[in-house]
């Protein structure tokens, strides 16, 4: 194979928590531990509930928060520790689409400045290609020429996410990490922006990683699925294996809890219905994260996380498998 | 119809609408719907749809700048809605009987429970107001009641959870507080406007297992809001979709699912990925949602249609009947009556004018 | 008109009616001054703030009388055609003094305020951008300047620089910056953390840009607000200073010192006194009305 575009190995982030006056410290680790690489025009989706760090890892592969562990490893660079004036050219190659396509846009800008603006930062073509390419960059997400001089706030939920991907593409990245990008959208629009960023990918070989709590639309765009936890990667491979005969017990249930559009499928007689709430990431259960929830739990479960391990073609960490 | 299921909340002809700064906004352009008895209605739609200012309405709980122009609201009988109420007084009057049904006979569920819940106020405290006020029961009665209604959706430690404060609670325990609230005062229906969108899947699916069972087993009727059509596959019994103020839908769960009849809900149907569906562009629908500023001619989803013709530019569609509450608005299936509906809206015409 | 028997053709995708309406696209601006405009008290303090500048500013150079010339023989008169406001006790004509000391308490106002919001919005956006260590160092220089009373500095600068228009100047913004930096300094913290913030950082913006072109304009709103309100601010602790006998010192007038000479003769000749403090009150009026009708206007959801 060849070399991936990115790679992640051990990526940790921390965030302090503020305890009382004479408490001990406390820390969260909203991305722990976790590994995993992204072929050119391949998509990972990384799915899990909310407070699971999925948003948080994304932030950290960009670097818009520091990590504190691990390698990020971009184009076979390791560009962990780049300063942020080293990290420029290749913040240029990663890019990012934001989940609220009201609060990610600048309320100030026209739409053609916005969609110039990044070529401007990094110095690209004169002032007239620019316009030229903003005209193309917006027909190619599908939005009209004579939109270029309006102001975001003129425009639908939709429109809006048109424009953050056009403002994306104007730097023509290898890499985008897509936080939420349908949840802020209408079940009518969501496959229209599901469409727009697959034939992206495939007319310009762009590696995604989707990161959603939407369990459908991630799984139509997704070639893998990393299955996050409390930090923890429980599950990472395929989108097929992991949806048609999930292994570890938690992404057994988060499948089985997708409401079914078809009242042929009885859905709610075979569920799984989890008893309780995911713990505070404060005080995350040692061992297995999922242990407090699991009913496969045992005493070696609540003692050590276990590994991510190759089961069935692709990786879990769960006890049951070991 | 069996005797256990009567008419309950009846809607026709709704009308309602905004007056904004760039103009008057049409939100319910003439809703009609009815439920009846031990059922769960799911109104689907997208935003501005108009299925929340439905709700709102049967509420009365419209924003300051809406009013109902037309249509009725019967609820066993007595009129809700406030069209033709004139003076100060009748209105006070309305607002009155409004405030004893409100809560008692129809209770609400919000999507977001926070904004529902006041911080300020123990769990107890909100949880005992309705029934004291409504039946005035005693502080130590109430407060049994209210641990019974805490153990029945689900919260362990039910004494204790008592005396804690809205924020000590996690989204999903949050949503079972506001259902045991509504709850509380035994209503007859029981409206959900996006019960569970703010939570995460598990949690959803353990709040509508919860929902479906309460709803059973007290009899109660329910009407359920949402965008997500999976939710109601799962828990309602009749389905009403809505676009652009108007219900183009209407049916049983089978039937919409199975033998969907308006290009807007089967377009709906087609565009929620498929679990199983492979890497092939998914089918959508085109173009934005209505904007409802506009009073269309014709078919407000129109613009989008795979499947308009020049006559849904210009008329209105009628609603067509297919079995025993499924029906459709739509010209597909009305043009053996084209000519009857075409005459009837230029008369209308000419004499607005 | 429809045939019937074109019901039921296809309807081309070019036949089909947008419903889109297009809302006349318009720039922030040009929006803020039309929701301004409908603000009748701050149109109409907008009216009087420029009438009384156009008249302060072209009143002295058109006045038959110099602003200093004195005739101590017809001191303290009352109205009359030759000096429609009368003479004060040097023989000085009322009107031309009035209007000369409105333009030197108005040039007062909004230079200072101009100084004011320079310093205050670099600091600010600056502290507040850059976070961190920098941030509680500056946030404290700024706490200790503010705690010394601004009127220990205005008699500091008074004794060395001498009672003129410029210390006056120099007194008003030595801390009257610290509430703007204070102000900017609030709203890029929350503006840094929103989500379009981090979308520029992504897409390869400079610092500087950041904090100028994308966080500082979405802070306008408030500074102008704030800058409305700190003009009268200033007009007024001249007018006090002036008033106390350590501002603008005679011949030069300002509308304070006019008040300051008036209250001697006050019982004998109250008009002296009614007509600076009335130019006084309709600026402060005037400024405070359009401040209102900014605020309004700049954020119409507050407003409701």
């Amino acid at each position: 194979m060849s070399e991936p575009v990115l790679r992640v190995e051990h990526l940790q982030k921390i965030f302090p928590v503020k305890g009382g006056l004479f408490e001990k410290k406390k820390v969260v680790h909203a991305v722990n531990d976790i590994s995993f690489s992204i072929g050119a025009g391949e998509t990972l989706g990384i799915v899990g509930e909310s407070g699971c760090g999925k948003s948080t890892l994304g932030r950290t592969i960009l670097k818009i928060v520091e990590p504190d562990g691990g390698k990020i490893i971009f184009k076979g660079e390791d560009i962990t520790s780049l300063s942020r004036a080293k990290m420029h050219p290749y913040r240029k190659q990663m890019q990012m689409i934001f989940q609220d396509p009201y609060a990610s846009l600048n309320p100030r800008f026209t739409v053609g400045e916005m969609i110039a603006e990044p070529m401007e930062n990094y110095g690209m073509y004169d002032k007239h290609e620019r316009m030229e390419r903003v005209q193309a960059l917006m027909e190619t997400v599908g939005l009209k020429p004579d939109h270029i001089r309006r102001y975001p706030h003129e425009f639908s939920g939709g429109q809006r996410q048109r424009i953050g991907i056009a403002r994306t593409l104007a730097l023509d990245p290898e890499f985008i990490v897509c936080d939420e990008p349908f949840s802020a959208l209408d079940v009518s629009i969501q496959a229209q922006i599901i469409n727009l960023l697959e034939k992206i990918q495939d007319e310009k070989k762009i590696s995604y990683i989707v990161v959603a709590h939407d369990l459908n639309a991630v799984r139509h765009i997704s070639h893998n699925i990393g299955v996050m936890y409390l930090g923890h990667l429980v599950e990472i491979g395929p989108a097929d294996k992991i949806y048609s005969t999930p292994a570890h017990p938690y992404t057994q249930a988060l499948i089985s809890s997708i409401p079914k559009a078809d009242p042929n499928a009885q859905g709610m007689m075979n569920r799984i219905i989890l008893q309780g709430e995911i713990p505070s990431p404060i005080n995350a259960p040692r061992g297995c994260p999922f242990s407090t929830r699991c009913k496969h739990c045992t005493e070696k479960c609540r003692e050590a996380m276990p590994a991510l391990r190759e089961v069935d073609s692709r990786q879990v960490a769960c006890t049951l498998y070991e | 119809m069996d005797s256990l299921h009567k008419e309950l909340l009846t809607v026709e002809g709704l009308e309602v609408e905004f007056k904004t700064k760039q103009g008057p906004v049409h939100a319910l352009r003439g809703v009609t719907f009815d439920i009846k008895t031990r059922e769960i209605l799911g109104i689907v739609g997208e935003s501005g749809s108009g299925k929340s200012v439905t709700m709102m309405s049967v509420m009365n709980l419209l924003a300051e700048n809406g009013t109902m122009t037309g249509g009725s609201i019967r609820f066993e009988g007595r009129e809700l809605s406030t069209v033709g109420l004139g003076t100060k007084a009748e209105k006070r009057a309305h607002e009155k009987e409004m405030m004893n049904i409100r809560g008692k006979e129809i209770a609400m569920v919000f999507q977001d429970p926070m904004t529902y819940l006041n911080p300020v106020l123990t769990i107890g405290t909100q949880l005992t107001e309705g029934f004291r006020r409504h039946f005035g029961y005693s502080r130590a009665e109430a407060k049994a009641k209210a641990i019974e209604l805490l153990g029945q959706v689900g919260i362990s430690n039910p004494e204790k959870r008592l005396k804690q404060y809205p924020y000590e609670f996690s989204g999903g325990m949050r949503q079972r507080i506001i259902i045991a609230t509504a709850l509380a005062c035994e209503p007859k229906l029981l409206i959900a406007d996006e019960p569970t969108t703010a939570l995460d899947v598990t949690i959803q699916a353990q709040i509508l297992s919860l929902f479906e069972r309460l709803v059973k087993e007290r009899g109660v009727s329910a009407i359920i809001i949402t965008h997500d059509l999976g939710v109601v596959a799962e828990i309602c019994d009749k389905i009403v979709i809505m676009y652009g103020g108007q219900i183009v839908e209407r049916g049983t769960v089978k039937e919409i699912f199975n033998e969907a009849k308006h290009p807007y809900t089967r377009g709906l149907l087609d565009s929620i990925g498929k679990v199983e569906a492979e890497r092939t562009p998914l089918r959508y629908i085109p173009g934005t949602p209505p904007n409802l500023l506009v009073r269309h001619a014709g078919c407000t989803f129109c613009p989008r249609c795979d499947k308009a013709m020049k006559i849904c530019r210009e008329y209105k569609p009628a609603e067509t009947v297919f079995s025993d509450g499924h029906s459709c608005s739509c010209w597909l299936y009305c043009r053996d009556r084209a000519e009857e509906l075409v005459r009837a809206q230029d008369e209308e015409r000419q004499e607005t004018i | 008109m429809l045939e019937p028997n074109e019901y039921f053709e296809p309807l081309g995708a070019s036949e089909k009616r947008d419903d889109y309406i297009p809302i006349a696209s318009k720039s922030f601006a040009r929006d803020v001054w039309e929701r301004f405009c409908t603000n009748k008290r701050a149109l109409a303090g907008l009216i009087l703030l420029a009438v009384i500048v156009a008249v302060a500013m072209i009143g002295p150079l058109v006045s038959p009388y110099p602003y200093d010339g004195m005739d101590v023989s017809i001191a303290n008169q009352g109205p009359s055609s030759a000096h429609w406001l009368g003479t004060d006790q040097m023989g000085r004509d009322e009107l031309t003094r009035v209007l000369y000391g409105a333009r030197i308490s108005l040039t007062i106002g909004f230079v200072s305020t101009a100084i004011n919001l320079l310093i205050g919005v670099l600091y600010g956006g600056i502290s507040g951008y850059i976070g961190g260590k920098l941030d509680m160092v500056m946030m404290r220089i700024v706490d200790v300047i503010f705690s010394i009373p601004a009127m220990i500095y205005i008699i500091l600068i008074m004794l060395i620089f001498g009672s003129n228009v410029y210390s006056v100047m120099i007194g008003i913004c030595i801390n009257g910056w610290v509430n703007t930096a204070r102000l900017v300094r609030g709203q890029i913290v929350a503006l840094k953390e929103r989500e379009f913030a981090v979308a520029a950082f992504t897409l390869g913006a400079s610092r500087m840009k950041i904090l100028f072109k994308h966080l500082m304009i979405n802070t306008l709103g408030p500074i102008i607000v704030n800058a409305t309100l700190m003009v009268p601010q200033a007009i007024f602790n001249e007018a006090f200073l002036s008033f106390i006998g350590i501002g603008i010192s005679a011949p030069q007038a300002s509308l304070g010192t006019l008040a300051q000479d008036a209250k001697m003769l006050l019982s004998r000749y109250p008009m002296q006194m009614v007509y600076p403090v009335t130019v006084i009150c309709l600026v402060i009026f005037a400024l405070n009305f359009i401040g209102e009708g900014l605020e309004e206007a700049l954020n119409p959801k507050g407003a409701r």
